[in-house]
């Protein structure tokens, strides 16, 4: 960085916004301010999300506000917003880098143990939806209810993932860190912290 | 407006390697059926493998670790080479886990790791050109026409896209401001394709939305089936199984606390195409779904050849 930037990010904490800017994500800071992201999206449609305040604390560098809230965890991942924008800032992305931010600082525990069963499904078997998800009435004869609906179809039974690839996958767990973080979430401990609700 | 030089890049023959989404295959295996039964049809050869793992947008959406979703990718396009040069699926959601990687990997750190962890196990991360199913109904639009034993009786459909079917970067085969590929194979059909003011909007999924914040997927579910409604349609066709199950099974809860004033069938591409072309209306799946699909079975009808009287050149050619 030069040395007006240094200067900027001390008094302005940009290194927040900095962090923020990755995964592809770099025109954030030509966000205009016009609100077409807000005009146009579900979630502020039926929450209290605006990515307009969002994006003005990232700039101020108010970490703890913004990564401790339930805010960022309301994104419907939809890129209406992106659609939308005059900069074409790529919005969804930049609330996943948050989210991301968030859950290396301890942050979005209900939210999160949540979305962890889906991710078991994937450790244990290589697929994230199995029958049983959809057929919660009947969750122990869900695949053998499926298996006969794909007979019928005729098709072949349910796609099992062959064990060189659960062996590979294995690998890819270990290494991506996935495999601890979901073992964390689901081990029902205090690893992470609620979301606050006040923002 | 159709991007022709997409249009012009999509394989019209294959060969497919057919991505198996986990939503499908162990949920809605109607669209499986239908999407085999339309290739055979046309005559284009696929495969498929048990190496495969699912997509890993479901990771990154909801854990949201890049890395999780950059591997399995690079291994899933590592495994399809063996068997062939495209990948096509009929699911938005695997569609945008590869493009989503795409973008991913322009971050530097994130693709050493990605190369580092393929690395080990003897992989590299090399693209393959994916293509939505949607488009490749498009593009082989004529023959689908030529073959089809069914015509839609003049029904009302509004077509929604969803939104991981628009690829920003690449643009994609329509752009999200007003598309109407989906409106021209309803029309091709036989149908009628109506237009609403929620078209491109989301279903209500939202990613985790409908797992964590509910009362917002629902809202969002209901301005969409109000909107489409209001337009005076019949039934709703969608791309992607993931639409296809909000739409459907949000419209019984939505219907219970009356909301919505009635139901509206929910169509997967796959099982429309595949109707007209003749397939057996009991072998596509339509178990799986809670709206009732008969009042849109019943307006698939037998195509008949029109006679309208003998042209003049004619008779007057007919022996006396």
């Amino acid at each position: 960085m030069d040395r007006v930037s240094v200067l900027l990010a001390n008094k302005w904490k940009w290194s927040l916004l900095d962090e923020a800017k990755r995964w592809g994500v770099q025109r954030i800071e030509e966000c205009l301010s016009c609100g077409a992201c807000v005009g146009s999206c579900p979630a502020a449609r039926t929450s209290s999300y605006n990515f307009r305040k969002i994006i003005r604390d990232v700039m101020l560098g108010n970490e703890e506000k913004v990564l401790s809230s339930r805010e960022i965890w309301y994104c419907f991942y939809c890129f209406y917003c992106t659609s939308k924008c005059p900069s074409m800032v790529e919005i969804p992305y930049f609330i996943m880098r948050l989210r991301r931010m968030a859950m290396e600082r301890g942050y979005g525990g209900g939210i999160l143990r949540v979305l962890a069963l889906t991710s078991s499904n994937l450790l244990k078997h290589g697929v994230s939806v199995l029958p049983s998800d959809y057929d919660k009435m009947n969750p122990t004869g869900a695949e053998e209810a499926m298996v006969k609906l794909r007979k019928k179809l005729g098709l072949p039974p349910v796609m099992k993932v062959s064990e060189k690839a659960l062996g590979e996958l294995k690998t890819i767990f270990e290494e991506t860190g996935f495999e601890g973080e979901v073992g964390k979430l689901l081990s029902g401990k205090g690893y992470f912290k609620e979301v606050s609700e006040k923002y | 407006m159709v991007n022709e030089k997409w249009l012009e890049k999509i394989p019209a023959d294959g060969p497919f390697y057919l991505f198996q989404g986990c939503f499908i295959n162990h949920n809605y295996p109607g669209i499986e059926a239908a999407t085999r039964f339309i290739l055979d049809k046309l005559g284009v050869r696929y495969f498929v493998s048990e190496d495969q793992s699912c997509c890993g947008l479901p990771e990154f959406s909801t854990l949201a670790n890049p890395l999780m979703l950059t591997c399995l990718v690079g291994r899933n396009m590592d495994v399809v080479k063996e068997y062939a040069p495209y990948i096509l699926t009929p699911c938005n959601g695997c569609y945008s886990a590869f493009h989503t990687s795409f973008t991913l990997m322009k971050d530097p750190e994130v693709a050493a790791r990605t190369e580092e962890i393929l690395g080990k196990l003897g992989r590299k991360y090399s693209p393959v050109k994916v293509i939505h199913f949607a488009d490749f109904v498009y593009k082989r639009l004529e023959d689908i026409v030529v073959k089809t034993v069914k015509i839609l009786g003049g029904l009302k459909m509004a077509a929604h896209y969803g939104c991981h079917y628009f690829v920003f970067e690449e643009e994609g085969l329509d752009s999200r401001e007003n598309p109407s590929f989906a409106e021209k194979i309803i029309e091709k059909l036989g149908g009628e394709p109506v237009n609403y003011t929620a078209k491109d909007e989301c279903c209500g999924f939202g990613m985790i939305q409908q797992v964590v914040h509910k009362n917002m997927a629902y809202a969002i579910t209901e301005e969409k089936i109000n909107s489409i409604l209001d337009a005076g349609a019949e039934a709703v066709l969608v791309i992607c199984p993931y639409c296809l199950n909000v739409l459907d099974k949000n419209q019984k809860v939505l219907r219970d606390i009356e909301l919505i004033e009635k139901a509206i069938p929910v169509i997967h591409i796959s099982q429309l195409v595949a109707l007209v072309l003749g397939a057996d209306p009991d072998r596509m799946g339509f178990e799986m779904h809670s709206v009732d699909v008969k009042p849109f079975l019943d307006r698939v009808e037998a195509r008949k050849v029109e006679f309208k009287g003998w042209s003049s050149a004619e008779v007057a050619a007919s022996p006396k």
